[in-house]
């Protein structure tokens, strides 16, 4: 790393030496709205045949010195304007300059979908753009939620701060088939495996554009990306300046029925400078407080993980019960060994005894809802900044950081409290016409984040032990024990005739006679001590401070070689750095190593006037995994002046992430997550020690274990589609089908291990230690889609928005104990109607957006069951006061207040009602 | 065009109404899933089968005095009840009242006493006594033996403070003919009610009111017995002690105590014996014999006669009359054998000597049966009175008394000391 940053150094430095001094004119001028005479702020201006330009500043002013001697030719452009050239033949005057708004439906330029920029409409595979401008008028209180509109879109939401959205399936809140890139770095934390943009990440000020290419990725972006990429660009100081900010005031929880009434507020600052045409740099922040959308999913979940269903019962008419937002209920035990026990200390008592135990009589411990556990006190802070430079006209050095800190909720396979959550982004980078180069940082740092879970198993072992062991684990049962002191309560009971469950709540009521009631101080004082206990010592935290470095460069050669071909290639080296103390992953000896490199390649030609050959490949490598080859193909047929047909044929593949190869995590359930690595074939003798599938002993046909190779996943997708513009321009027509199949899919798969060594019995699932381990299907999984977008621009500015997506999963393995986790729904539809500038002077304006959803079935490690069909209103409605550059908005999301889940055991959300006033907001 | 935009709008205001009246509908919550509906036990409950059989009459108007009835009415619960019908409920009044209520009157002077002269607490005890809380068809009885301990309603006083799980047992047991509880007959099973099941019997099986101790040390004919404890005991400590044993609620035993006859027999033939062993002349002996007998049961506690009855060797013969099983490698006393659980056959069965010494065969135990009743219980020792004959080929003792029941176990009283060697 420390020679790869003074090459940067080196280069900064050479270019800064080859500046030389010209004579120089000064033009100065200012750019308005033709039609509203609002001033116009981050217009392109160039000099026509040179790289010579500038921006407008946030007062629609522009001064740059050109080299040329005068008459020059003025080139200024901006999104939604018509292209304007201007001759300037004297710099003494300020330069006028009236554009006129236009359609920009498909005109925008993407860069995402080769890399290069290319007119969306000509784009060889589907891709979706939102604008600064788009975020500014859209319906959603976060930059985040205007990603969930977008064509073929499912979000799980975590929590308020903590959405993960993903395309064609597979959604998950640690979603690692869909990358997420901010400014070109990664912003999955690298030991949590969760990407965290709404945690930390691009404030909203500063949030350009972003493109989300839906589908297979891996051939540009590395390992990753197999549904989709998410490219997030923060706006350039050069270009967009002066002092913006927004102060966002709401309400939530407007009915009381799971929270009271309570605010929200986001307040966001940005500030950027230019101090010369060379140097500019900005700085943002972001702070967000609310009480969050509380957990209140109390059914019975019956079964382990991800094999399990909601089910009937309640803590009064099941023993077993574990709520699925409730923890600490998730020891569950046998009581027929403390019944024996009491048998034989009393023979008495053991026909009587002998009669209950014809079948395991399990019992869960008392748990806690996750309003008491979980504090909903949402913080979230970020800052960034970036200092820009140009060595020269064609190259630009960037750098950047991004620290974020916060309180959110994440639901994994387990539901986590991330509490005082730190992540930072730190990038160097140099950005030339012809190439780039990066290299950044990404360091994590899990804070006080805790398991809610493992928190309140261990809180009820520390209040009250379940069973009291000796220093070698076995039990040593005493009667202040909860089981023992259950267990005689219960057969109290039945000795006087009562039913089962009548035994049951009275043993319960005197087992937990003394239990801290939720929010006293003593439970209070017992669940901090508890929740900063690390796990592997007996508590929830988790000390995370896993690293990424990453170094990657790009050439396009395409102008070396005479433009015959656009060519560029370029390639990059990723190391993580696994840190979590033994709480996260098996690295309680000492930090873990993890290295990835790969290279790509590709070339596009205009193999005729009306179709583009795009081919590409990439070869990457991990470590602990042989290398893959990723290829790609993609044309694009004109089939008339903005209408093109586009085909693709794409692969991606992603390596198991950090946790799928390191994690050893203890989590609800019982259940221990390992990796899949052979370093765990070993750890936990799952080839030594008897150990079966979890189905297989369900099933009664006990299947020992048998571990292959874990490898890579791969999915290669076939996709058409159609993106045009018809009736003059004003409808935009994109459609796209895809049919993509995955190899070596990777899911988990429970395994239970004979706790003695001795074949566990029959049906007998749980007796044993459940592990879960990562497994390659060896069936492909399949799956199609498609989606239709309709966009079209009324006349005074109204425009209408629809579009309609579904995936499907194919032929799902019939593999016992698989779970492919697809959690998308089959049909997904999206409705908008919208102004961004009408009535006098054009100054109001709203955005209508109404979204539906199929339900479907949620598999997830956490909980799996189903989610019902849901559908929400979004709504603006703006003024704007052009002369001080500022904009009020009225606005909610879920306007109806009509609550929803889109994840099992995630709370539900409500609706956010908010007014903002921004300033300066471009 | 513009009447084509003009439509369109239209269409969008139409298309935005559409919305509205969608999503004026409410997103529904995720699918609940209720309990699944309580199926209430389709039948009579116990207390309503009871009252509705007219021969059960007598019981029903005893466990209506009980004022446990509601208790067995509810479906919720699960029950196991050991009924006596009206012949049987007869049986027991006749008894308890001394033969004031004769076995020939009429039903109703059999409901009047109950209701007049049986207290509500004793009512009590008797049904939760004939009660188990589980449901126990007479296919679960096992014919092991000597039988299955099964816990009562009934909560065990002892010792203080009261441990809800320390409760009377009752011991129900099927032979190839017949069934017991305890030492009642069966006369009828598995009448099956929606909480339960009914098993009818040849009359109340009457709950122990005392420990052997209790019952023991009262009773003049076995106070050579009560003495010999005293003298066995010397020397030792808590649950060592036979007196500890006899008093202790939880225990679970049978002993065979022989009576002062029987001790008598012993002393005189001991005295005697060792007056020979010492030279002196028979009619010496016999003069000592007589004043070791006259000395009734003093003589355990007269130091002049330690040489002769030594504590070890009393204590010996004592625990040749507690009956046991190997439990956990050890003898201890934890069966309680009714009559009708020995065997028609002769057949060993250990004792607390086989704590000292495992391969001691036991005692010789059979059972003469007439019918469901045993009518002759005899028990023959390994040793001979006086010694010197084969092992099991002395006398055999006979029980003068039967199924004397405390809460601790079972007593039977034999006319004969049975020797362990």
């Amino acid at each position: 790393m420390k020679r790869i940053a003074c090459y940067i150094i080196a280069l900064l430095l050479a270019g800064m030496a080859t500046n030389t001094t010209h004579a120089q004119t000064t033009i100065t001028g200012t750019v308005e709205n033709n039609l509203t005479k609002e001033k116009v702020a981050a217009v392109s201006i160039t000099v026509k045949g040179t790289g010579e330009g500038t921006f407008t500043g946030d007062r629609g002013n522009f001064k740059f010195s050109i080299r040329q001697a005068l008459p020059a030719t003025l080139l200024i452009s901006s999104v939604g304007y018509e292209l304007q050239e201007l001759i300037v033949s004297d710099a003494s005057a300020p330069v006028v300059v009236s554009l006129n708004p236009v359609n920009s439906l498909g005109q925008e330029v993407v860069v995402s979908a080769t890399r290069v920029a290319t007119r969306i409409l000509e784009s060889p595979v589907s891709i979706e753009r939102v604008s600064a401008a788009a975020i500014r008028n859209a319906p959603a209180v976060s930059y985040y939620d205007v990603v969930a509109n977008l064509k073929g879109v499912d979000v799980v939401t975590s929590s308020l701060t903590f959405k993960t959205p993903t395309t064609r399936g597979f959604a998950g809140s640690g979603n690692t088939r869909f990358t997420q890139l901010v400014d070109g770095m990664d912003n999955q934390a690298p030991g949590l495996n969760f990407s965290v943009g709404g945690v930390v990440g691009l404030t909203q000020l500063d949030v350009d554009n972003m493109e989300l290419l839906p589908g297979a990725s891996s051939a540009l972006y590395g390992p990753g990306g197999m549904n989709g990429t998410l490219l997030i660009s923060s706006k350039n100081p050069f270009k967009y300046q002066g002092l913006s900010f927004e102060l966002k005031e709401g309400i939530m929880h407007t009915d009381g029925s799971e929270h009271a009434p309570a605010p929200y507020h986001n307040w966001s600052v940005r500030w950027a400078n230019k101090i010369s045409e060379k140097f500019a740099f900005k700085i943002s922040t972001e702070l967000v407080q609310a009480k969050d959308w509380v957990a209140t999913d109390y059914r019975n979940y019956k079964g382990i993980a991800v094999n399990g269903n909601p089910s009937f019962g309640t803590r009064t008419t099941d023993a077993n019960y574990n709520g699925i937002n409730v923890y600490g209920d998730e020891t569950h035990i046998d009581i027929r060994p403390v019944l024996q026990g009491i048998g034989g200390q009393a023979p008495f008592l053991a026909p009587f005894i002998s009669t209950l135990l014809g079948s395991p009589i399990n019992v869960t411990r008392t748990g806690y809802k996750e309003r008491d556990v979980l504090n909903p006190n949402t913080v979230n802070f970020k800052i960034a900044g970036a200092l820009h430079y140009k060595l020269n006209e064609k190259t630009e050095a960037i750098l950047e950081g991004y620290w974020g800190t916060g309180n959110t909720i994440y639901t994994g396979s387990d539901r986590y409290s991330l509490k005082n959550l730190k992540i930072a982004q730190y990038k160097i980078e140099l950005n030339n016409k012809n190439w780039m180069l990066r290299a950044y940082t990404t360091q994590e740092n899990a804070g006080e984040s805790f398991n809610a879970s493992a928190t309140m198993a261990f809180f009820n072992e520390a209040w009250k032990p379940s069973v009291s062991r000796d220093g070698a684990g076995n039990p040593t049962p005493k009667a202040t024990d909860w089981l023992v002191q259950y267990s005689q309560a219960y057969l109290t009971t039945k000795l006087t005739g009562a039913s089962d469950i009548d035994a049951h709540n009275a043993a319960r009521a005197v087992a937990d006679v003394g239990r801290p009631a939720e929010g006293s101080a003593e439970f209070t004082n017992l669940f901090n001590t508890v929740r900063s206990i690390p796990i592997y010592k007996n508590g929830g935290l988790f000390v995370d401070k896993t690293n990424l470095y990453n170094v990657e460069g790009q050439y396009n050669l395409t102008s070396a070689i005479d433009n015959v071909a656009e060519v560029l290639f370029g390639g990059n080296y990723k190391r993580y750095v696994l840190n979590s103390e033994g709480t996260l992953f098996a690295d309680r000896d000492g930090k873990i190593g993890i290295n990835e490199y790969g290279g790509y390649l590709q070339v596009a030609r205009q193999i005729v006037e009306r179709l583009k050959i795009t081919v590409s490949g990439r070869y990457d490598k991990n470590q602990n995994f042989k290398g893959r080859f990723t290829p790609r193909a993609t044309a694009v047929f004109k089939v008339a002046e903005n209408n093109n047909l586009r085909f693709s044929y794409q692969t991606a593949y992603r390596f198991p992430s950090t946790q799928q190869q390191w994690i050893d995590l203890q989590v609800g359930g019982g259940i221990r997550l390992v990796g899949g690595i052979p370093f765990f074939l070993d750890k936990y003798k799952l080839v030594s020690t008897p150990t079966y599938s979890y189905e297989s002993l369900q099933a009664g046909t006990p299947v020992l274990y048998s571990p292959v190779e874990f490898k890579p996943e791969t999915v290669t997708s076939f996709e058409a589609g159609y993106k045009g513009l018809v009736f003059d321009g004003k409808l935009l027509i994109d459609l796209y089908g895809y049919f993509g199949h995955y190899n070596d899919f990777i899911y988990r798969k429970v395994l239970v291990q004979s706790k003695n060594g001795a074949p566990i019995q029959l049906t007998d699932t749980t007796n044993g230690n459940s592990i879960s381990v990562p497994v390659n299907s060896v069936e492909k999984v399949k799956t199609f889609g498609y989606g239709i977008g309709l966009d079209y621009n009324l006349y005074r500015n109204y425009s209408v928005g629809f579009n309609l997506s579904s995936d499907e999963l194919k032929d799902e393995p019939a593999t016992v104990g698989f779970y492919s986790y697809f959690n998308a729904p089959k049909v997904r539809v999206n409705v908008s109607f919208a102004n961004s500038g009408f009535g006098p002077k054009k100054v109001l304006g709203f955005n209508l957006v109404y979204k539906y959803q199929d339900g479907f079935r949620y598999q997830g490690d956490f909980a799996t069951g189903n989610i019902p069909s849901a559908q929400t209103l979004d709504a603006q409605f703006s003024f704007k006061f052009p002369k001080i550059k500022s904009i009020i908005k009225f606005g909610a999301n879920n306007l109806l207040n009509q609550y929803y889940i889109n994840a099992i055991g995630n709370a539900r959300v409500g609706g956010l009602y908010y007014v903002s006033f921004g300033y300066n907001v471009y | 065009m513009i009447q084509l935009l003009k439509k369109l709008k239209i269409a969008a205001l139409l298309a935005l109404s559409g919305v509205a009246l969608v999503t004026s509908s409410c997103n529904k919550d995720v699918e609940q899933f209720p309990e699944p509906a309580v199926v209430v036990p389709s039948g009579l409950s116990l207390s309503e089968a009871i009252a509705a059989n007219a021969n059960d009459s007598l019981y029903n108007r005893l466990l209506i005095k009980s004022g446990l009835a509601p208790l067995y009415a509810n479906k919720a619960g699960t029950f196991t009840m050991f009924v006596p019908d009206n012949n049987g409920m007869k049986l027991f009044i006749n008894a308890i009242s001394g033969g004031a209520v004769p076995l020939g009157a009429p039903d109703a002077v059999f409901s009047g006493f109950i209701t007049a002269n049986i207290p509500a607490a004793s009512a009590a005890g008797i049904v939760q006594y004939n009660t188990i809380s589980t449901k126990i068809t007479a296919s679960q009885i096992p014919a092991t033996f000597p039988n299955f301990q099964l816990a009562t309603q009934i909560i065990l006083p002892q010792p203080p403070p009261a441990n809800p799980l320390v409760r009377l047992t009752t011991f129900p047991s099927a032979r190839p003919n017949f069934a017991y509880v305890n030492n009642i007959p069966v006369t009828a099973v598995d009448a099956i009610v929606a909480n339960g099941v009914i098993h009818h019997v040849a009359t109340i099986v009457a709950p122990p009111t005392t420990v052997l101790a209790g019952l023991i040390y009262p009773d003049p004919t076995l106070s050579y017995f009560t003495a010999a404890i005293a003298r066995g005991d010397s020397g030792q400590t808590n649950l060592n002690r036979f007196d500890s044993l006899l008093k202790y609620g939880v225990t679970n035993m049978t002993v065979l105590a022989p009576n002062n006859a029987a001790f008598q027999t012993l002393i005189y033939g001991t005295a005697y014996g060792y007056a020979l062993s010492l030279g002196a002349p028979p009619a010496v002996a016999v003069a000592q014999a007589n004043q070791a007998v006259a000395l009734g049961p003093a003589i355990f506690s007269v130091p002049a006669f330690y040489g002769i009855l030594p504590a070890a060797s009393v204590r010996g013969i004592l625990a040749y009359h507690f009956l046991a099983t190997n439990r956990s490698g050890s003898y201890t006393p934890n069966i309680r054998v009714f009559s009708v659980n020995f065997s028609p056959l002769p057949t060993f069965i250990k004792t607390l000597v086989n704590g000292g010494f495992a391969p001691h065969p036991g005692i010789l135990a059979q059972a003469t049966f007439t019918g469901p009743f045993v009518t002759t219980l005899k028990f023959t020792g390994l040793g001979t009175f006086p010694p010197g004959g084969a092992p099991f080929s002395g006398a055999a003792a006979t029980a003068v008394a039967i199924d004397k029941h405390a809460v601790n176990g079972v007593l039977h009283i034999i006319d004969k000391v049975l020797l362990p060697q």
